[in-house]
C-alpha cells in the first residue's frame, strides 16, 4: 500500500508538468492582449510596450515558461496581472468556499442518490422505479443555471427562508453560513445526485442477481439487511469512481453555482481571469484545481480496496 | 345668542383641528426628507473590483474609490470643471503655467493635513512610468510641478495647453491627491487606500464586499453637490459595495432588501418594476448618460476605406431602429461624438443622414462594391454590443450590404479596435466628457491618416481654452465624421439606477458614478 502510494505520488509530478505545460500554451495562444485589457484603448503604444515590459510579456514564450516554471518550483504562483495581488492567496481565500460548496453538495447528493439508488434497483421495473428514473434524467437534464435561480425565486423571493446572494465562511459562523449554503449546494448538487444515483442502481441491480444474496434472503435475513449489509458494499465501489470524479468535476465545474449565487469561489475566479486574459491567475489556478482533481482519485482509488477487497496495491 | 355662540365655537374648534394636522403633516414631511446620520447603505455592483490603486483605472474601481479620494478639480453635471482640493486656479495667458492654490485643512484619513507636497507627488507618481497610469499619456504636456508655499502649486507645461484641467478633473482614473507616505508604506500602490474623501477604507473581500466607514473629521465643501464636485456630505455610518454578476439576482437582492441600491437596473425589467416592483418599494431613477455606442469602420481596410461605401451604410442605418432594438427605447439617439448635454453640443450636431435606400444603393454602385460579405465584429460580453449589431446587420441587409456577425471575447474586441482591425466594429465606450478625447480614438481605424485635417481640427481644440472657439471646432469635427463617416454614431444609452424606497437623496449622475455621499436610510 505504501509502495502503492508512493508510485501515485511519484506520477504525480509528470502530470501536473503536462498540465503546466497545455495551461500555459493553450493560455498564451488565444487572442487577446493582456496590456490593451488592463490598460483599456486609450493607453498609448508607449504605455502598452511599458506594461507588456513589466509584466514581462515581451519576452519570447519558451522563456516566459522557464521563468514561470522556476518561481513554482519555489512555490511562487506568481502575481495577478490586474489586481497585482499573489496568485497563491487568492487561491487560498477562494478555494475554502468552492471546497465548501462542493463538499456540501456531495453531502446533499449522497444523502439523496444513495438511498434512491438502493430503492429504485430493489423496486426494479415499479412504479417507483419509472418514478426515480424520470428524476434523475430530470435532474441530469435541468441547468443548473435554471435551477439556481428558480431556487432563489421561490425560497429566497417568495419563501424569504433563504438569502439571494452573499457568503459567510462556516468557520466564522456555522449556522449562518450555511444558510447562505443550502440553496447553492442543492442546486450544484442535483446532477451529481441524478448521475449517482443512477450508478448505485445499475450496480444494485448486477449485484442483486448474484447468487450471494439470493443465498442471504434464502437464510431468513431481512430485506433491509441483504441491501444495507450484502448487496450495498459491493455495489459501492463502481459508485465509489462516480463519486470521486463527479467531485473533482465540480471543482472546476462550481463557476455556473458560484455565479448565480454571488459565491466568491475559485471557479468564478478562474472564468473571470480568462475573460482578462490575466495569465498568471489561470495558469495557477488550473495547475492547483489539476492537482487537488488528482489527489481526490488517488483517494478515491485508496478506499476503493475497503470496498472490493480483490483489489490489491501490492 | 347661544346658538351663535355655539357655531362660533364649533367653527373654532374645526380650526383649531385642521391647523394641528397641517402643522403634523409638515412636520411628517419634514423629517421624511430631513437627512438621518446612520446606518449602513450597501450598493449592489454588478462585477468585484479589480484592484483599490486608483491608478489601475477601471469604472467599478472607481465608483469605489471617488467615495475615499478627491482630485483636484471634477466635473459637474454639465460637465463643467469644478473646485474641489484646489480652491480656485489661474492661467498664464500662453497656457504653460497653471497656479492651483489648494483648500486648507483638507485632512488624509491618517489625520494630516493635504498640502501642495502632496499635489506635487500625486501627480508626477501619476507621470512615473512605473506606476502604469492607464491614462498617463494625457500629462505629456507638464514638464514639472513646483511648491510655491504651503498651499500653492504650480505646475510648468513643455507647451501650451488650455486643457490641463480636463486631464486632471479625469473620471477615470480618478486623478486623486495621495499621501506619500501611504503610497511607499504600501509599496508604491495602494492596497488600502487613503485620500481625503468623506469615507474611509475599512477592507475588501475579494468577490463579497468593500467597506468603507465615515471619516468624521470630514468637512464637506461649501458648494453644493454637483456631479463629482461639490458637498459630499456622508449621513450613512457605512457603506458597502456587494458585486452580484448575475443580473437577475441583483433585482432579487433589491426586493429582499439585502441591498439598498443597485448600480445598474435591467432593462428587461422595466415593465415588471412599472408592474409590480414599483408597489414593493422599488424606486427607478433613469437618466440619460454620456456612455456612446456607436459602429466603425476600418478607414484602411478593403471595402470600408471607401467613403462613398461608408456613406451609403450611414443612409442605410436608421438609428432609432438600433437604439430600440440595443436598449429598447432607453436611449437617447445621438449622430455624433458630443453628448447633448456636453455644454458643446450645438444643433449642427444633428446633420446626419436620414435612411434613404434608394441614396444607399446608388452610393454601393458608385463605391463599386459587388455583394461581398464583409465581418462585422461583435461581443456579447456586453450585450448592447450585441443588439445593436444585430439591428445593423439587419439595416445593411435591406440596402443590399451583406455581413457576417463575428462575435468574439470582449479581450479579442479591445485588441482589434486597438489596433484598427477590423472591417466593421459594433462598440461603445465609458463617458468621456471632453470631446477631443472621444474624437481621438478617430486615430485608432486610421481615420487620421486618410482625412489629416481631422487631426488638425482636434488640436486646435486642444490647444484653445476659448469655449466658443472649441464649440465651433467641434462643430467641424463633426462635420468631418458627417462627409466621411469614420464612424457612425448611434445613441447615449441611459443610466437606470435602483434603489429601495427608505432610500433618501440618492440622485444618479449623467456621469453613470453612483454618488453615496449626500444619502441617508429613512427606515
Amino acid at each position: 500500500m505504501i509502495r502503492y502510494l508512493a508510485r501515485r505520488l511519484v506520477y504525480l509530478v509528470p502530470t501536473l508538468l503536462l498540465v503546466a505545460f497545455l495551461v500555459f500554451f493553450l493560455i498564451h495562444l488565444i487572442p487577446g492582449d493582456p496590456a490593451v485589457v488592463m490598460m483599456g484603448p486609450d493607453a498609448s503604444p508607449e504605455d502598452l510596450a511599458s506594461v507588456r515590459q513589466a509584466l514581462g510579456l515581451d519576452q519570447p514564450l519558451w522563456r516566459q515558461f522557464a521563468l514561470w516554471m522556476g518561481s513554482l518550483l519555489k512555490g511562487d504562483f506568481g502575481v495577478s496581472i490586474h489586481t497585482r495581488r499573489p496568485v497563491f492567496q487568492s487561491i487560498k481565500e477562494r478555494f475554502p468556499v468552492t471546497i465548501t460548496l462542493t463538499t456540501l453538495a456531495l453531502v446533499f447528493s449522497l444523502l439523496i442518490s444513495l438511498p434512491s439508488g438502493v430503492l429504485a434497483a430493489a423496486y426494479h421495473n415499479t412504479q417507483k422505479d419509472y418514478l426515480f428514473m424520470l428524476g434523475t434524467i430530470l435532474g441530469v437534464s435541468i441547468p443548473g443555471f435554471w435551477l439556481g435561480l428558480m431556487a432563489l425565486l421561490v425560497f429566497s423571493v417568495h419563501l424569504g427562508l433563504f438569502p439571494s446572494t452573499g457568503f459567510v465562511p462556516l468557520w466564522d459562523d456555522f449556522w449562518e453560513g450555511l444558510r447562505f449554503m443550502v440553496l447553492p449546494s442543492i442546486t450544484l448538487g442535483v446532477y451529481m445526485a441524478a448521475v449517482v444515483a443512477r450508478m448505485t442502481r445499475s450496480s444494485m441491480l448486477e449485484v442483486l442477481r448474484l447468487e450471494y444474496v439470493t443465498h442471504a434472503r434464502a437464510k431468513g435475513l431481512s430485506e433491509w439487511k441483504v441491501l444495507t449489509k450484502h448487496a450495498l458494499k459491493n455495489a459501492f465501489a463502481p459508485t465509489l469512481t462516480t463519486i470521486g470524479l463527479q467531485y473533482g468535476m465540480l471543482l472546476g465545474g462550481a463557476v455556473v453555482t458560484e455565479t448565480v449565487f454571488s459565491l466568491p469561489g475559485l471557479g468564478k475566479y478562474l472564468v473571470t481571469s480568462i475573460y482578462m486574459r490575466d495569465y498568471p491567475v489561470v495558469q495557477g489556478c488550473i495547475l492547483f484545481i489539476a492537482l487537488v482533481y488528482v489527489l481526490i482519485n488517488l483517494a478515491v482509488d485508496l478506499f476503493y480496496s475497503y470496498f472490493d477487497p480483490r483489489v490489491s496495491y501490492q | 345668542m347661544k346658538a351663535r355662540n355655539g357655531i362660533s365655537r364649533f367653527l373654532a374648534a374645526g380650526l383649531a383641528v385642521a391647523v394641528a394636522v397641517l402643522i403634523l403633516g409638515l412636520a411628517a414631511g419634514l423629517a421624511a426628507e430631513t437627512p438621518k446620520r446612520g446606518g449602513v447603505i450597501t450598493l449592489g455592483l454588478n462585477t468585484d473590483l479589480t484592484s483599490l490603486d486608483p491608478n489601475a483605472g477601471g469604472a467599478i474601481n472607481t465608483i469605489v474609490l471617488n467615495h475615499i479620494l478627491e482630485p483636484l478639480v471634477a466635473y459637474g453635471e454639465k460637465l463643467e470643471i469644478l473646485p474641489v482640493l484646489a480652491e480656485r486656479w489661474e492661467m498664464s495667458p500662453d497656457y504653460k503655467t497653471y497656479t492651483f492654490f489648494l483648500r486648507q485643512g483638507r485632512l488624509f484619513h491618517n489625520g494630516r493635513e493635504m498640502v501642495a507636497e502632496d499635489v506635487k507627488y500625486s501627480i508626477e507618481h501619476i507621470m512615473d512610468p512605473k506606476t502604469k497610469n492607464t491614462r498617463r499619456s494625457l500629462f505629456g504636456s507638464i514638464d514639472r510641478l513646483e511648491v510655491v508655499d504651503k498651499y500653492t502649486v504650480k505646475f510648468h507645461l513643455n507647451k501650451p495647453d488650455p486643457n490641463l484641467l480636463t486631464v486632471l478633473a479625469y473620471t477615470s482614473p480618478v486623478m486623486a491627491i495621495v499621501p506619500k507616505e501611504e503610497v511607499e508604506k504600501q509599496g508604491g500602490a495602494f492596497t488600502h487606500p487613503v485620500g481625503t474623501g468623506p469615507y474611509k477604507f475599512v477592507e475588501w473581500k475579494p468577490d463579497r464586499y468593500v467597506l468603507l466607514e465615515r471619516f468624521e473629521p470630514y468637512k464637506p465643501l461649501p458648494e453644493p453637490m454637483n456631479g463629482l464636485a461639490g458637498a459630499r456630505v456622508a449621513w450613512a455610518d457605512q457603506v458597502r459595495f456587494v458585486p452580484i454578476p448575475e443580473e437577475s439576482v441583483s433585482v432579487m437582492a433589491l426586493l429582499n432588501k439585502e441591498v439598498d441600491a443597485l448600480l445598474y437596473y435591467p432593462i428587461k425589467y422595466v415593465d415588471k418594476y412599472k408592474e409590480d416592483y414599483s408597489k414593493k418599494g422599488v424606486v427607478v431613477q433613469e437618466i440619460t448618460g454620456l456612455s456612446w455606442a456607436e459602429i466603425w469602420f476600418g478607414c484602411d481596410k478593403p471595402l470600408t476605406s471607401n467613403v462613398k461605401f461608408r456613406q451609403a451604410c450611414a443612409y442605410a442605418i436608421d438609428l432609432e431602429v438600433v437604439a430600440k432594438a440595443a436598449f429598447q427605447g432607453h436611449a437617447q439617439v445621438n449622430p455624433s461624438v458630443v453628448p447633448k448635454q456636453n455644454h458643446y453640443w450645438t444643433p449642427a450636431h444633428d446633420t446626419w443622414y436620414k435612411k434613404d435606400l434608394a441614396k444607399a444603393k446608388q452610393l454601393l454602385k458608385e463605391a463599386g462594391y459587388k455583394g461581398e460579405t464583409i465581418p462585422l465584429q461583435t461581443n456579447k460580453k456586453y450585450n448592447y454590443m450585441y443588439q445593436q449589431a444585430v439591428a445593423v446587420q439587419a439595416e445593411l441587409k435591406a440596402a443590399g450590404i451583406n455581413t457576417e456577425l463575428e462575435v468574439v471575447e470582449w479581450p479579442v474586441t479591445l485588441k482589434n479596435f486597438y489596433k484598427g482591425e477590423y472591417q466593421i466594429l459594433s462598440f461603445g465606450a465609458s463617458a468621456i466628457p471632453d470631446p477631443v478625447s472621444g474624437y481621438s480614438y478617430l486615430r485608432l481605424n486610421h481615420f487620421f491618416d486618410q482625412v489629416p485635417k481631422m487631426k488638425e481640427v482636434l488640436d486646435q481644440a486642444a490647444q484653445t481654452a476659448d469655449e466658443g472657439k472649441r464649440s465651433k471646432l467641434f462643430e467641424e469635427a463633426h462635420k468631418l465624421c458627417y462627409e466621411n463617416v469614420p464612424l457612425v454614431m448611434l445613441y447615449n444609452y441611459n443610466y437606470l439606477q435602483a434603489q429601495r424606497d427608505y432610500v433618501k437623496g440618492y440622485k444618479v449622475s449623467n456621469l453613470g458614478f453612483p454618488r453615496l455621499w449626500g444619502v441617508w436610510l429613512d427606515k
